[in-house]
């Protein structure tokens, strides 16, 4: 069911007026079938632009991304994402559960099936109850959950999550994390999780990618030695938990140095207004 | 009454579909929206005389100045509805496949409703003036006509009674389309509440 990914020689730039960014400078990694990869790296390096390229919204300058071996070119089916922003990423002019069957409409399902993944994905992230509600009578935390439910009822290959509880509170960002780590347990889904948060990174993954500040490239890639069976308690006091943490955080702080070593000259206000966002 | 009707309905089907083209395209945008800007300053009435050479003076005539007034208000509110559609939601369609027929009436056309009702709203306040002024050229009923005819008659409460008529009407229709509005727009006066809420 679930796909690898392989990122090959990824290449970003953006051409600004008469200047050009380079937001990723030679990207490679793979992802194995139902793998559960962390991506971490510091703000603006370019880690939603990666996300971007590998789920076909974006077009890389030079490079590929192969989706079980084919060719990604433009937003191939079998890939969900979840975005960061919930609240404009849910139709607020549908229901929560009309939200979670709309792609599955596209996808030309019939009814009864279609009905069936919807009630199980909502079941799933713990929403059964509230399907008739609109996104906006929900809290930030209830949205994220019907955009993971939407993930999930695509029964996609591969799932991205951009940033996903970034915007949330600390306690339900705890709950959401458990929550992913249980579908993917359950469903064995590839996962790459893109994310600024050292701690959520080395929680939830299998792995961690470390980027480097932008132009980027992968500068660390490290297996995660915890058990399957996570708890936000005693996973947290693990000693591997803080070892692993306390490296991650220090690959990071190297990230931010180096960048302050190959700063080019402060840019001129129009280039900096040019420069593109993470 | 009817002609009213028969000129704000076509007027709207025709201002979304041409507004949401409109809006998709960055060069159709650039290439129509003086045009579109210029036709829209030119006060239909002026326009009587036009459609009464082209279509005679009957009601195929009338219901053309209603759209002509129409149009414009709801096809300028569409393109800037749909042109200020939210690129999240852009891009959720297109990660998740949702194309073609569905993309355009589920993202596109329910992103641009709260404008295009906007729209609808300045095109019936302006479709009920054209109903009238167009009544009142070469007619021979209709409320228009009849306040005419009262007034060239010395018929002076009746005149008055007519032009109660036409505000009570005014209000009716006002009063039916916000009901309209509430039903369509549930949604986004529930969204605004909500976000007003928490900012």
């Amino acid at each position: 069911m679930s796909k690898g990914v392989e990122v090959r020689g990824l290449r970003m730039v953006y051409q600004g007026r008469g200047r050009s960014v380079e937001a990723l400078a030679d990207l490679s990694f793979p992802v194995e079938a139902s793998e559960l990869v962390c991506v971490v790296g510091p703000s603006g390096c370019g880690k939603t632009t990666m996300l971007r390229c590998i789920a076909g919204l974006l077009e890389p300058t030079a490079g590929e991304v192969l989706l079980g071996g084919a060719r990604v070119a433009g937003p191939p089916p079998g890939m969900a994402v979840v975005f960061q922003e919930y609240g404009r990423s849910l139709f607020p002019w549908m229901t929560a559960r009309a939200n979670v069957e709309l792609p599955l409409r596209a996808r030309r399902l019939p009814g009864r099936r279609r009905d069936e993944l919807v009630s199980e994905a909502l079941a799933a992230v713990g929403l059964g109850d509230v399907g008739g509600a609109y996104p906006w009578q929900l809290s930030g935390g209830m949205q994220q959950r019907v955009a993971i439910a939407r993930a999930v009822a695509y029964e996609p290959h591969v799932l991205l999550m951009d940033e996903p509880f970034a915007a949330v509170d600390a306690q339900t960002r705890a709950e959401l994390e458990d929550l992913v780590r249980s579908l993917w347990r359950r469903t064995g889904v590839t996962i790459v999780f893109v994310t600024h948060d050292i701690d959520e990174a080395v929680y939830l993954g299998e792995r961690v990618l470390v980027m480097s500040s932008s132009p980027t490239v992968v500068q660390d890639d490290r297996a995660v030695d915890l058990p399957g069976e996570r708890d936000q308690l005693t996973t947290r006091s693990d000693a591997r938990f803080t070892r692993l943490r306390t490296h991650v955080y220090a690959q990071i702080r190297e990230a931010k140095r180096d960048e302050g070593r190959a700063a080019p000259p402060p840019p001129s206000p129009e280039g900096a207004a040019a420069a593109p966002g993470t | 009454m009817v002609r009213l009707l028969a000129g704000f309905a076509p007027a709207t089907v025709a201002g979304v579909a041409l507004g949401m083209a409109v809006g998709s395209s960055r060069r159709l945008r650039a290439a129509c929206e003086p045009v579109l800007e210029f036709l829209r300053a030119i006060p239909p009435p002026v326009l009587v005389p036009i459609f009464i050479l082209i279509a005679g003076i009957g009601t195929t005539m009338k219901v053309l100045v209603i759209v002509s007034g129409c149009l414009w208000p709801i096809l300028l509110n569409t393109v800037e509805g749909v042109r200020a559609r939210d690129e999240v939601l852009e891009d959720t369609c297109r990660a998740y496949g949702i194309r073609g027929a569905a993309r355009l009436r589920h993202l596109v056309r329910r992103s641009a409703s709260p404008q295009i009702v906007t729209g609808m709203r300045q095109a019936l306040a302006i479709g009920i003036i054209l109903m009238v002024i167009s009544e009142m050229f070469a007619a021979s009923s209709g409320l228009g006509f009849t306040i005419i005819q009262f007034q060239r008659g010395f018929a002076i409460p009746e005149m008055w009674s007519g032009i109660l008529l036409l505000g009570l009407l005014g209000v009716i229709l006002s009063l039916g389309f916000g009901a309209f509005e509430h039903r369509v727009l549930a949604w986004y006066y529930g969204l605004r509440r909500a976000r007003r809420g928490a900012s």
